[in-house]
């Protein structure tokens, strides 16, 4: 059987099959992630918006103009949540990170790793921005220059002063200890 | 550490992601060789890369993570709401198991009205019109559309209960024939010599039925009661009514008296406020169809590529290894040269490929380009530029331009022009060909694990002779729609025709991606222009 296209997997969704949207999910979960990961800096909470993203994708379905437009789509939906997270962060109804209660089921990150994960949620959004969709959804830098709307060249020079950033606020945290 | 020379550090940055010209590389590279704190920098970013790569390889296992809670979740929630207008055709997508949106909409001329129904009004008319289609032996439709305040056939559908169907429909002026008699089906684009047989696309007809009582819970509105009569061929009919929120749209579907489908209308309101109608649909029931409406006969001169017989050996054969006018073993791939045009302009036309070795594919297993996940390449590539610096200074190099790319099972092949640009000599008798092989997927893994070479540029790969005869530039982009019209059928979730189109809307986040369309998405007229579109603006880069 050929593979579905959005559209063949957003029409199975409509006529109430949520099993095509898991092939959806499967799809574009690396890429939202990447999205909520750079936008919001932090794992846990990008997690929590991966999911609330994909879950009002499936409830708003029907708000899906052109199926072929999936993805965009899907993109805004996570931008606003995100920027909504900020805002109820803002107003203090969301805690950062807060330490679990009970130990963390989910894949951890190695200790090496940790550092850098601090750090790149310190990063200006400018910078994280491009870093995250280069390394963590793989994008081509045309791609993510098409994306948020700058030269190629610019991607570049943010991809590398995000990197020097990084190495700046590990750098300082090594001081630290 | 140091600090690199102002002007490099975005070039340095370049060089890691793969996207300088020769000339800068080379240019880079020699500076480099001279420049220490440079050399440090670029030590320094590279080891920043590796870090972060790992990093984001960690995130893997979280984002698999993360899928089976969304999908736990979404399983947990309400269903979505439905837009009335697009689920009919949508559901027949899902009925029928029909791949392509084009014929969807043939084929809903029976059973948009069938599902509207269906999901609509009470429980006893539902029931009671879905036992009359069940009963059917034949069934007849035609769709039509208005078009210049003039109705025109669009679509027509016969069915007949155990040997098969056949829709027809008017793509853009293109006449489109599918062929299914459950077990094959047929595909036929008008004016194309050749028609593909594939594997069913609608194993079950019309086991609309089935499906349909499972998903009760899409119901709309439809008026539950008849809001008036109408006679259709002669048949006395009630019309049961239904429009959209706004009212802005207006749906009537005619029952006869067994309750069978007789035909629909639909309307939109006018600046005046009346209705008008658009589109519509009748359907005729138990008339004989001839026999031969179901052979998969489509005149002199169309041959039927039988892909189901062929299987993987079609695709073999298509673009097969023993006449590629070229071939390079690397990495556990192997990369074909299939053909070369000289094009006016001084554009060089080529058809390339990728695909693993034998030896490849026992050790990492075949892929399929079904699955959903995972890799659907083991290796690609990217033509290259050529760039050379000439004796007299000046410089020449070729800008590649994919139009269209198709990848199944592992292979990948790719229609390509190269754009000459700087100094060339008026008459060119040879392509210099370079190009940029990557392993991906697990061979990439096994590779870089065994501390092994997994891509490399090949500057040059190859020198090709170019042919004597210049073709045109439209008969080149005509050649890749007719095979890409031609493969669709097959392949049709991966063919990917590439057309550059200006960005018209900036709020359409993606607009800004080169857009990927199959062939059925596009007329070739359009898919031309938009070719020619791309090919100036690369021309001006």
């Amino acid at each position: 059987m050929a593979e579905q296209t959005d559209q063949d997997l957003i029409g199975a969704c409509r006529a109430g099959d949520r099993e095509a949207y898991a092939g959806l999910v499967r799809r574009y979960s690396r890429r939202v992630f990447a999205i909520c990961y750079a936008t919001v800096g932090n794992r846990d909470d990008a997690e929590d918006l991966t999911q609330e993203t994909f879950l009002r994708g499936f409830t708003h379905l029907h708000c899906l103009r052109k199926a072929g437009q999936f993805m965009p789509w899907l993109r805004t939906i996570a931008r606003n949540l995100c920027l909504d997270f900020f805002r109820r962060r803002k107003r203090g109804e969301v805690l950062m990170a807060d330490p679990p209660e009970r130990p963390d089921p989910r894949p951890s990150v190695s200790p090496e790793h940790l550092d850098l994960q601090e750090a790149i949620a310190r990063l200006p959004e400018d910078l994280r921005l491009p870093l995250v969709f280069y390394y963590f959804d793989g994008r081509s830098t045309r791609n993510i220059a098409a994306a948020l709307e700058m030269a190629e060249a610019s991607v570049h020079t943010r991809l590398s002063r995000a990197r020097k950033e990084l190495r700046r606020l590990l750098s300082e945290k090594e001081g630290r200890q | 550490m140091t600090h690199p020379c102002s002007e490099r550090e975005e070039q340095i940055s370049m060089l890691l992601s793969n996207d300088l010209s020769d000339e800068t590389r080379t240019d880079l590279e020699q500076h480099l060789g001279r420049c220490a704190a440079c050399r440090d920098y670029l030590m320094a970013v590279r080891e920043d890369d590796r870090r972060l790569m790992a990093f984001a390889d960690q995130m893997s296992p979280v984002v698999a993570r993360l899928e089976s809670r969304v999908l736990e979740t979404v399983s947990r929630s309400r269903s979505p709401k439905l837009e009335p207008t697009i689920q009919t055709t949508l559901l027949w997508r899902i009925i029928m198991k029909n791949r392509f949106a084009g014929f969807a909409v043939a084929a809903s001329v029976v059973l948009f009205v069938a599902t509207a129904v269906f999901l609509s009004g009470p429980k006893t008319l539902y029931a009671q019109t879905l036992k009359a289609l069940e009963k059917a032996r034949t069934v007849h439709a035609v769709g039509k559309d208005k078009r210049d305040g003039q109705w025109q056939q669009n679509a027509e559908v016969w069915y007949e209960r155990g040997v098969g169907v056949v829709e027809q429909e008017n793509v853009r002026g293109q006449i489109v024939t599918r062929i299914d008699n459950g077990q094959y089906q047929w595909k036929h684009l008008g004016g194309t010599s050749s028609a593909m047989k594939t594997r069913s696309a609608d194993p079950d007809a019309m086991g609309v039925v089935a499906r349909l009582l499972n998903l009760s819970e899409l119901r709309e509105r439809f008026s539950s009661g008849p809001v008036g009569a109408k006679t259709v061929d002669g048949v006395e009919c009630k019309v049961y009514s239904r429009s959209d929120p706004e009212g802005g749209w207006r749906m009537d579907v005619w029952l006869d008296g067994d309750m069978r489908i007789r035909g629909w209308e639909k309307f939109r309101k006018t600046a005046g406020g009346d209705w008008e109608a658009y589109q519509t649909a009748s359907v005729e029931y138990d008339l004989p169809i001839e026999k031969s409406r179901f052979a998969p006969d489509f005149g002199p001169g169309v041959t039927v590529i039988d892909t189901v017989v062929e299987g993987d050996k079609y695709w073999e054969n298509r673009y097969d290894l023993k006449n590629a006018l070229y071939t390079q073993e690397a990495f556990g791939l192997i990369f074909a040269v299939h053909q070369v045009k000289r094009c006016e302009g001084g554009l060089v036309f080529l058809t390339t490929s990728i695909r693993p070795t034998t030896e490849t594919l026992r050790e990492l297993g075949p892929i399929d380009s079904t699955r959903g996940a995972g890799s659907l390449v083991y290796g690609d590539f990217q033509l290259d530029s050529s760039w050379e610096r000439l004796p007299d200074g000046t410089e020449r190099l070729y800008q590649p331009w994919t139009l269209a790319e198709l990848i199944h099972n592992g292979l990948q092949v790719k229609w390509s022009i190269l754009i000459p640009k700087g100094s060339w000599p008026e008459t060119v008798n040879e392509c210099r060909l370079s190009a940029y092989i990557r392993t991906r997927s697990k061979l990439q893994e096994k590779l870089e694990k065994a501390g092994a070479q997994w891509y490399q540029r090949f500057r040059p790969l190859v020198t090709l002779p170019l042919p004597e005869t210049t073709v045109s530039l439209s008969g080149v982009i005509s050649s890749v729609y007719a095979e890409a019209q031609q493969i669709e059928p097959v392949a049709g979730h991966i063919l990917l025709l590439r057309a550059g189109r200006p960005q018209t809307d900036p709020k359409i986040e993606g607009s800004w991606v080169t857009p990927l369309v199959k062939p059925s998405q596009i007329p070739p007229d359009q898919w031309e222009k938009e070719c020619r579109t791309e090919l100036e603006h690369l021309r001006g880069l």
